[in-house]
């Protein structure tokens, strides 16, 4: 068998300078891609100073941009005002827009009432922050609240504006305790229907329960007047949070949650594929775009990581 | 080695090159099937003459050419569109149809199942009756898991054509589907489809499917693990949809995917434990050997129907079949021609086959085993008989990686290295597990204490073997990935194998030589390729659902941009266009980064890049809109704009638009239309793909 073998491997001489030129051949094309990038291929280089002066012109531009291309304004005055008096200039003269103006010229026109300084917030397109600039200086006069309380004395008036036939119609029905009770329970409250009642306890459900009274006011469509009709009847019993696994819960589960996003909820689910488990909910800072502490806070209980 | 000896083979080439040229053709021969007809009569004067030794030839051509002919009509008359009756004739615009479910339903994100159509029409009142098949695909619920083969569904959906791919090199399923007769689809949504009967389609399927059914879940009772649980059911029936996509890497990476998809070698296996079973028994006689024959042969098409009657797993019953009866008539089966037989047959029982990944390597893989395995073992030394099986299984693999190595570098792109490695365990695993699985799915009706204990010890079995599988996938430099192939140098590369062969048969140098040769065209391609690849400047926005991927090719050196995007989800789109371009590193950074970013040839500044001479700006619902003109080449729209496009173009004028795949399809044709009145050319990457530049 060896001697098969050998003879196997046995080549004559020009079968062997054949095979020995071929090899040469053979290492020179499997080498040349080597030797070509090494030795014959030319670096290329592109000036970017056009490119870079380019996004420089841009970006003094983009600075400009909002001034050049809406029409000229002055600097925004301030001064007293009464939002149920004034005019349509005074409004811009404050620095707020046209069309800001116009809704509040027409708020009024409809018999809108601004009865303190927090009901300028009703007004849809004003911003917070022009809000937070003009409060100090909104002085709304008492005549208007006066006309007022005659012209509604008869209906039903939440509970701050005390005078009304309010206590009579609405008897107090002992507290309720936020956290435990069911629709029954809650349409014992005055303006309470059992839709309303639904909207609350869903509310509560998804949250996984509540941490204080003050968010039975986040229920999405329930009235300001209306929570503050029933907040004096209102209890905090004692709290068994559901709380949402940070390591198991899926998008859906956590978008759920009316404090998560289905952003947010995509960018949990995606760090925890990215980075393996959270080892505590406070790894939920690490995530970049979670940069709102308060928020944060807002939804450290009710997430956990077991 | 004399063709003469190999009948089959003789039939198999002509046959096999009428199918290719038919599919890439593709256009049917008016008269050709009547040609051929009338070639089958005239067939029969030509087999009953005798002819003069100088014409010995002629009945031969005659015949390749007719089988030429035959493989051509074959597979041009296969296309389920030329069919008259096809529904895409018949009621082109329908949103309703009936159809039966004719294989199992795939699970994922989506129920993909394939329904051959029996009724289409407006609405259900009025349906006409039509054939062809559509891919329907459900979003998972109840009533869609309920979804089984044989099922009669009532569909209301936009049937449409299959996609292309979408990225360039990027998987073509549109093509993948085509060799599975489907050139439509429609995704159904939720209340839009209801189950009207089941039990329809063929009996013998319908068993399969629910002994599938069955046996998965007497292997879930004893298997929780799902990783376990899912190499248990590929092992044992073929299974494959519930593999975790680290066990798919690791066993791809380490050459043992083979092992997974229930192929030859179960059915070698199979065949070698019945064997000892029969004797066992001790059949005598005639009438006992062909009693232990139909045993045999039993047991290997049952396994073959419930693990789903696969390209490799068919062809390997085929080929033992075809094998054991021939011994039955007392004649030794040469290999090559019970090869070629049961290619012959596949073929004419559906043509398709040819172009199945599976198809190929497994012919790939038992020809090089049938070549190459008793030439090397004949000069190995002599080993004990422990050590000589273990040294019989490295060749064999050695034979296999032979006869597939150009075929798996151009379907998979990468060479396991360490495939001889792990090629020893599967073997001894597979072989285990198939007959352990087996016992234990007897004794699972019989005997439930015996089945745990086996299941604990066939799960550790398992553990442990998948556990060496990532050992062999974590050793250093365990596979070479990356290696870009194209059709020629696989037909050069298997041109060398063939010389190879023929050397050791023949023993002559020149064959040799001839082989280095081929070796230099090989080597001369690839360095035309290197040095186009070091002077390329590519620029690719891939297309990805609702993200943005860019890459830029400056040379071989890649630099990326893109939005949080899965792993998969890139490895999906631009992976193989980086390994066809000759790209291996691509670093990437985050779209919504501010800092500048200057590498040789690119530039970026967000919301700007330039590459080499090309200017681009992301355009986002939330830009605004500047005060000077600034002139760019290429405008990515990424998200409907808030003002008009006209506006933001008279500001930036460019040459290109591209949308992207962040605006909504229904806003794509207003867009479209602008740039159009505009006069600058448009792609939306949403419906025609990546948009691909070459500077």
């Amino acid at each position: 068998m060896l001697r098969a073998f050998i003879q196997h491997l046995h080549f004559t001489k020009t079968e062997r300078f054949g095979a020995l030129g071929l090899a040469f051949l053979f290492c020179m094309v499997y080498t040349a891609p080597e030797i070509y990038h090494r030795y014959f291929l030319q670096a290329r280089k592109t000036d970017f100073s056009a490119f870079q002066r380019f996004v420089a012109a841009h970006a003094a531009d983009l600075g400009i941009e909002t001034d050049s291309l809406q029409p000229a304004k002055q600097a925004p005055a301030v001064f007293h005002f009464d939002p149920n008096t004034a005019s349509a200039e005074d409004f811009e003269r404050l620095g707020l827009s046209e069309k800001t103006a116009q809704s509040i010229l027409h708020y009024r026109e409809k018999g809108g009432q601004f009865r303190k300084p927090e009901d300028f917030q009703k007004i849809y397109t004003l911003s917070i922050k022009d809000f937070e600039r003009l409060e100090p200086y909104i002085r709304i006069s008492a005549k208007q609240e006066k006309w007022k309380d005659q012209e509604y004395a008869d209906a039903p008036r939440p509970a701050q504006y005390a005078g009304g036939g309010y206590e009579k119609k609405y008897p107090p029905r002992g507290p309720v305790d936020i956290n435990r009770s069911s629709v029954e329970d809650w349409v014992k409250l005055p303006m309470i229907g059992e839709k309303r009642a639904r909207q609350i306890i869903n509310f509560r459900e998804s949250l996984g329960g509540f941490l204080s009274v003050e968010q039975v006011r986040e229920v999405f469509n329930l009235p300001d007047s209306v929570y503050h009709m029933i907040l004096p009847q209102l209890v905090l019993g004692t709290q068994t949070l559901h709380k949402l696994n940070l390591n198991t819960a899926s998008i859906e589960d956590l978008n759920h949650h009316p404090y998560i996003s289905g952003k947010q909820a995509m960018l949990i689910v995606r760090y925890r594929e990215q980075h393996g488990a959270f080892a505590s909910v406070e790894d939920l800072k690490n995530i970049i775009a979670f940069k709102d502490q308060s928020w944060l806070e807002k939804i450290k209980p009710y997430v956990g990581i077991e | 080695m004399h063709s003469r000896a190999y009948p089959f083979l003789r039939l198999l080439v002509p046959f096999v090159t009428g199918i290719v040229l038919g599919n890439y053709f593709d256009t049917p021969i008016d008269g050709l099937k009547p040609i051929l007809l009338l070639g089958t009569v005239l067939m029969i004067p030509l087999v009953i003459r005798t002819y003069p030794y100088r014409f010995r030839w002629f009945f031969g051509l005659y015949l390749s050419c007719w089988l030429f002919g035959l493989g051509y009509l074959y597979i041009v008359e296969r296309d389920e569109r030329r069919a008259a009756t096809h529904f895409s004739q018949i009621s082109p615009d329908a949103t309703f149809f009936m159809g039966t479910v004719y294989d199992a339903p795939l699970t994922g994100t989506r129920i993909k199942a394939p329904v051959r159509v029996e009724l289409m029409g407006s609405s259900p009142d009025c349906m006409q009756p039509c054939t062809g098949n559509v891919l329907v695909f459900i979003k998972p619920d109840s009533l869609a898991a309920q979804l089984r083969y044989g099922d009669q569904v009532l569909v209301r959906a936009y049937v449409r054509g299959t996609d292309p791919p979408a990225n360039p090199h990027a998987f073509d399923y549109q093509r993948y589907l085509h060799f599975q007769s489907i050139h439509y689809q429609a995704f159904v949504k939720k209340d839009s489809f209801q189950i009207l009967s089941s039990g329809h389609g063929t009996l013998l399927w319908r068993m399969a499917f629910a002994a599938r059914d069955n046996m998965l879940r007497v292997l879930g009772k004893y298997f929780p693990q799902p990783d376990e649980y899912a190499v248990a059911s590929a092992l044992l029936l073929g299974y494959k949809e519930d593999l975790s996509d680290e066990i798919r890497v690791a066993y791809a990476e380490t050459g043992s995917m083979h092992a997974l998809a229930v192929s030859g070698s179960h059915v070698g296996m199979l065949y070698a434990g019945l064997l000892v079973l029969m004797r066992v028994f001790r059949f005598r006689g005639k009438k006992g050997r062909l009693l232990e024959l139909g045993l045999i042969l039993l047991v290997i098409w049952a396994f073959t129907f419930i693990t789903g009657a696969t390209a490799s797993v068919l062809r390997a019953s085929v080929m033992f079949s075809t094998y054991l009866l021939g011994k039955a008539i007392y004649r030794e089966a040469s290999a090559w021609n019970v090869l070629a037989f049961s290619a012959f047959g596949l073929l004419a029982y559906n043509p398709y086959f040819l172009y199945d990944a599976g198809f190929q390597l497994s012919y790939a893989a038992v020809a090089g085993m049938v070549f190459f395995y008793p030439r090397f073992y004949r000069v190995s030394p002599i080993l004990p008989k422990w050590a000589d099986a273990a040294w019989s299984v490295l060749l064999v693999g050695f034979a296999a990686q032979l006869g597939t190595l150009p075929l798996s570098l151009f379907y998979f792109h990468q060479f396991p290295v360490y495939f001889w490695l792990s090629g020893w365990i599967v073997v001894l695993g597979g072989a285990i597990f198939l007959w352990g699985g087996a016992v234990l799915l007897v004794l699972d009706m019989v005997w439930a204490l015996g089945a745990k204990y086996l299941a604990l010890g066939l799960y550790y079995m398992l553990w442990g073997m998948n556990q060496c599988i990532f050992g062999i996938q974590a050793l250093p430099g365990s596979v070479i990935a990356g290696v870009w192939v194209n059709l020629l140098e696989v037909i050069l590369l298997y041109a060398c194998i063939v010389c190879l062969g023929i050397w050791m048969v023949y023993r002559k140098g020149i064959w040799i030589h001839v082989l280095l040769m081929l070796g230099i065209w090989i080597g001369f391609i690839r360095l035309t390729r290197s040095v186009a690849q070091e002077n390329q400047a590519q620029l690719v926005l891939y297309s990805v659902n609702r993200g943005r991927l860019i890459d830029f090719f400056d040379g071989k050196n890649g630099f990326a941009l893109m939005d949080t995007l899965r792993p998969k989800q890139i490895q999906f789109a631009a992976q193989s266009h980086r390994w066809a371009s000759g790209v291996m590193q691509v670093p990437a950074v985050l779209f919504p980064k501010d800092t500048l970013i200057e590498q040789a040839n690119v530039a970026y500044q967000p919301p700007f890049a330039q590459f080499f001479d090309k200017r681009l700006f992301w355009l986002q619902p939330d830009s605004k809109l500047p005060g000077g003109i600034f002139p760019i080449d290429i405008l990515v729209v990424s998200g409907k704009p808030k003002t008009d496009l006209k506006q933001w173009v008279a500001h930036y004028p460019c040459r290109q638009v591209v949308l992207d795949t962040r605006i909504a399809p229904w806003h794509l044709e207003p867009l479209k239309k602008q740039c159009l009145e505009m006069g600058i050319p448009c792609h939306a990457i949403g419906t025609a793909g990546a948009f691909h530049v070459k500077l």
